[in-house]
């Protein structure tokens, strides 16, 4: 059997990665002993890359040399400045392939060359590129981009293939909020429609709480934390840690001893109760139900038609979201699988059925395509010439893989030749959409206006590559070509390169992230605390720092373990 | 793809219930995975969606002959074909197809080179009319009206046609649409069924084509249209509101079209109620009484709350 592909959930705040393991799938545990990688990474003052955790417990004290949230930003141009260095999206998405990798490779003792990395399912077709480049930067082969809501019906349909059901998926991750109608029937999936938020994630409900905490602050000191990088972060951290806790608790303490303003440093302390915040967040709940209608119609389906409301990604662990879902279908929605683990592990299964894996024998998936994808055309009305139509030619939720023809016509006569440029999107102007690619046809037929055709066909596959033959009609001639590169992906000169830039870089060591970790988190709680527990913490820290400088390995590890029970300790307890 | 090539792909040899294409596509699903076989899995997927858009029209157009079998004007309709191989097409539009196929979809051509009736036919205008490919429909009907014999003369559905001669006048094609009503005039009388349309609603609708096809061609096209909202869709407040401007701003044409619907279009008359004229101080005496009964009435209900106020403080 060829090597097994990994399944790899590339999220906005976390990422992980799962394997098809028998007839199971399964999730892999990181360096840590974690099964969550947070999406972050920092640049330390020596030149070092952090990845993981210990990245994202910098990125309160040192946001300014720490990136999160970088996904959004694929398929930008947009530059993360890290210290004295710069990095694009794809770099950093690289950097952290590259660590899931390494890491999964370590709990499962196999090599990985090929991935399957999930997407959520309204990222565009320079998203997607984006993503793949990213895996190959990381040495990952990355043929096959699946979409998140699809990759959780996966996991949910192989839990149980004895189903006859239609299911709607909802999504809200760190990020982007998905939805997706399908139907299962005794192991085959079958998408039927597909929306969603690209800007919509767990992380707007923290800043939206953020904002209000920030007011009260106003109110409260005069002074705003906003103005400072540091407190802002910090702000932001305390924050979600507050929004997962009012996932249990009517209302949740928060306390920031010392936090830095644009004018000196205050003490915070103030209460948040569940009731107000779940108002405060009714703009974004507005934004989870239009997804959801568009999806519906676009399968001819009422909410009623839906027999099961699956909830994936760990945004969908807070009552309020639970609530509106609920309200939309008139049921309670599912969560048989862990929210956080859902989409990797379906991951992992596309990855067993690509490879032809046995385990997977019953099951057969069929999905949509994302978007439309189309030429731009002219049309008269009456008289008038109008440019820059947008044609589509494969819509935008065709079973994929698919392929498609439409016939266009010259506009002038004596034409000689016709440029086809190819758009995906859904406007009916091409201004409005994304070029993917332009090829030219010369050499036509000189005849009069009209009367010369040529036939364009569209094949789109389950890869997302898209072949376009273009046959001039009279002649019979036929020219190829495929929409390989879009603009801004990068040529594999381009890959090549960033890949050594990334063997360059200095990562910080494997065998020490346990340790870096467990310091780096226990210095961003100490932040927060003060009087007796902040100094019983200080001298844990210092005992685990000292230890790593004797060197015994025994010593360390037993440091590290009282470090990181205390620290989940004073988390707790403080609330 | 024919319905041959689908039945063929689906193993199929004729379709009764939209539940048995779907029984055969699933089942044969398992054997075409689109991972596995790319190629065989696009066929069938392709015929699979064929066949549904084929039995669910001919679903639709079998309920759309039923209810409308009545005001049709004409005999009862016909049976509901059988879905099969193609019978043989009594209605040609191979040259339309080939004038306008760039301008067609595919599902618009594919019904339009199977056409069998006239009622498929008017039921695909429809559409047409809605893309705003008017110049389109007007040439179909055209065609249609050549194309029929007159020996089924009473298989054309009048009402239908006439609703679509409105909104094509209501869409800028007044002097075409005009023209086509000429023409179906004097079809009707040579084929006999200018007598059946005396009274019903087709009946009704076909005066009012003819009238609005009497009307002069200057006729201002958002004052047309407004006509053909009223008449279609019983669409007043929108209708008034151009027609109250038009009154108020050209009141001399207004005058020339009152006189026009008097003589020509007598029901186009009754239907339509053109506000009355201004007066010179331009303003609508009717809204201006209007307006001062609604002052006096809200006085008298202050008025009488101060009343029952008092009673209640006296209290």
């Amino acid at each position: 059997m060829t090597r097994p592909i990994l399944g790899i959930d590339l999220g906005t705040t976390h990422s992980l990665a799962a394997v098809m393991d028998g007839a199971r799938p399964r999730v892999l545990e990181n360096a840590l002993g974690e099964i969550l990688t947070p999406s972050a990474v920092h640049l330390d003052a020596r030149g070092h890359l952090l990845v993981g955790a210990a990245a994202k417990a910098r990125a309160t004290k040192e946001p300014e040399r720490t990136a999160v949230g970088f996904k959004r930003d694929m398929g930008t141009d947009r530059r993360y400045v890290l210290g004295d260095r710069s990095f694009s999206p794809v770099e950093l998405s690289a950097m952290v392939l590259k660590q899931v990798r390494e890491d999964a490779e370590a709990a499962s003792g196999e090599r990985y060359e090929e991935a399957v990395i999930t997407v959520p399912a309204y990222f565009g077709e320079l998203q997607r590129r984006a993503t793949k480049d990213a895996g190959a930067i990381a040495g990952l082969r990355v043929e096959r981009i699946i979409n998140e809501p699809t990759a959780a019906a996966l996991a949910y349909g192989l839990h149980d293939t004895s189903r006859k059901t239609r299911v709607a998926v909802l999504d809200l991750g760190g990020g982007t909020f998905d939805v997706t109608v399908l139907e299962i029937i005794e192991g085959i999936i079958e998408i039927q429609a597909s929306s969603g938020d690209a800007r919509l994630g767990g992380d707007d409900f923290v800043s939206v709480m953020a904002e209000l905490v920030d007011e009260r602050i106003r109110r409260e000191h005069g002074r705003s934390a906003a103005g400072h990088p540091v407190g802002w972060a910090r702000l932001q951290e305390a924050c979600e840690g507050a929004k997962r806790r009012l996932s249990e608790q009517n209302e949740t303490r928060l306390a920031l001893p010392a936090l830095p303003t644009e004018a000196g440093e205050i003490d915070v302390e103030l209460t948040l109760e569940r009731e107000e915040m779940e108002r405060a967040f009714t703009p974004l709940l507005d934004r989870i139900e239009a997804p959801v209608q568009r999806a519906l119609r676009d399968a001819r389906l009422r909410p009623t038609d839906i027999q099961e409301v699956l909830l994936v990604g760990g945004a969908t662990r807070m009552p309020v979201v639970f609530r509106l879902a609920a309200k939309l279908f008139g049921r309670m929605p599912l969560r048989t699988l862990p929210p956080d683990e859902a989409v990797a592990l379906g991951a992992a299964v596309q990855g067993a059925l690509k490879a032809g894996h046995a385990g997977v024998d019953d099951l057969v998936v069929t999905d949509v395509a994302p978007f439309s994808l189309g030429v731009a055309c002219s049309d008269f009305l009456g008289k008038r010439r109008i440019d820059g139509l947008f044609c589509p030619i494969i819509e935008r939720g065709s079973v994929i893989p698919v392929s498609r023809v439409r016939r266009f016509a010259t506009t002038v006569d004596q034409q000689s030749a016709i440029e086809i440029e190819v758009f995906q999107g859904e406007h009916s102007h091409t201004s409005d959409n994304t070029k993917l690619g332009a090829y030219a046809i010369d050499d036509l037929p000189r005849k009069p206006a009209n009367e010369v055709c040529v036939d364009v066909r569209f094949t789109y596959d389950l890869n997302g590559l898209l072949d376009v033959d273009m046959t001039v009609v009279e002649t019979g001639e036929i020219s190829s070509f495929f929409i390989e590169r879009s603009p801004g992906s990068l040529s594999t000169n381009q890959i090549e390169r960033a890949r050594q830039m990334m063997q360059s870089l200095k990562f910080h060591p494997r065998d020490a992230l346990p340790n870096t970790a467990a310091l780096a988190r226990a210095e961003a709680l100490y932040m927060e605390l003060s009087g007796a527990p902040r100094s019983d913490l200080g001298h844990a820290i210092a005992m685990l720092s000292a230890a790593l400088d004797g060197q015994d390995q025994t010593e360390i590890e037993m440091c590290r373990d009282g470090l990181n029970q205390m620290v989940e300790r004073l988390r707790h307890r403080s609330h | 793809m024919t319905l041959e090539e689908a039945l063929k792909e689906l193993g199929l040899e004729r379709i009764d219930r939209a539940e048995e294409v779907r029984a055969a596509y699933l089942r044969l699903l398992r054997h075409r995975k689109p991972e596995q076989n790319p190629e065989g899995f696009r066929r069938l997927r392709e015929a699979y969606e064929f066949a549904v858009t084929w039995f669910d029209q001919g679903e639709t157009w079998s309920l759309l002959e039923r209810e409308l079998g009545g005001s049709l004007g004409g005999s009862a309709p016909p049976e509901p074909e059988p879905v099969g191989p193609q019978r043989f097409r009594r209605l040609d539009f191979s040259a339309l197809l080939e004038r306008f196929r760039l301008r067609l979809s595919a599902y618009e051509t594919a019904t339009l080179s199977r056409a069998q009736s006239p009622v498929h036919v008017l039921y695909l205008v429809h559409r047409i009319i809605d893309q705003q490919k008017g110049e389109i429909a007007l040439e179909i009907l055209n065609t249609l009206v050549d194309q029929l014999p007159p020996s089924e003369a009473d298989r054309l559905p009048v009402l239908l046609f006439a609703r679509h001669l409105l909104r094509l006048h209501g869409a800028g094609h007044a002097e075409a649409a005009s023209a086509l009503t000429r023409k179906l005039n004097a079809w009707l009388e040579v084929t006999g069924r200018e007598s059946d349309l005396v009274a019903g609603e087709a009946a009704a609708a076909w005066q009012v084509c003819k009238e609005l096809a009497r009307l002069p061609l200057s006729l201002r096209p958002d004052v047309r249209k407004a006509l053909v909202l009223m008449l279609l869709e019983d669409e007043h407040s929108f209708a008034d509101r151009v027609l109250s401007r038009f009154v108020s701003q050209h009141p001399e044409e207004a005058y020339d079209l009152e006189e026009a619907l008097r003589e020509h279009a007598p029901s186009l008359y009754r239907l339509v109620n053109l506000p009355g004229r201004p007066e010179a101080g331009g303003t609508d005496v009717r809204a201006e009484t209007e307006r001062w009964l609604s002052y006096v009435l809200i006085a008298a209900l202050a008025f009488l709350f101060i009343l029952w106020l008092g009673r209640r403080m006296d209290v």
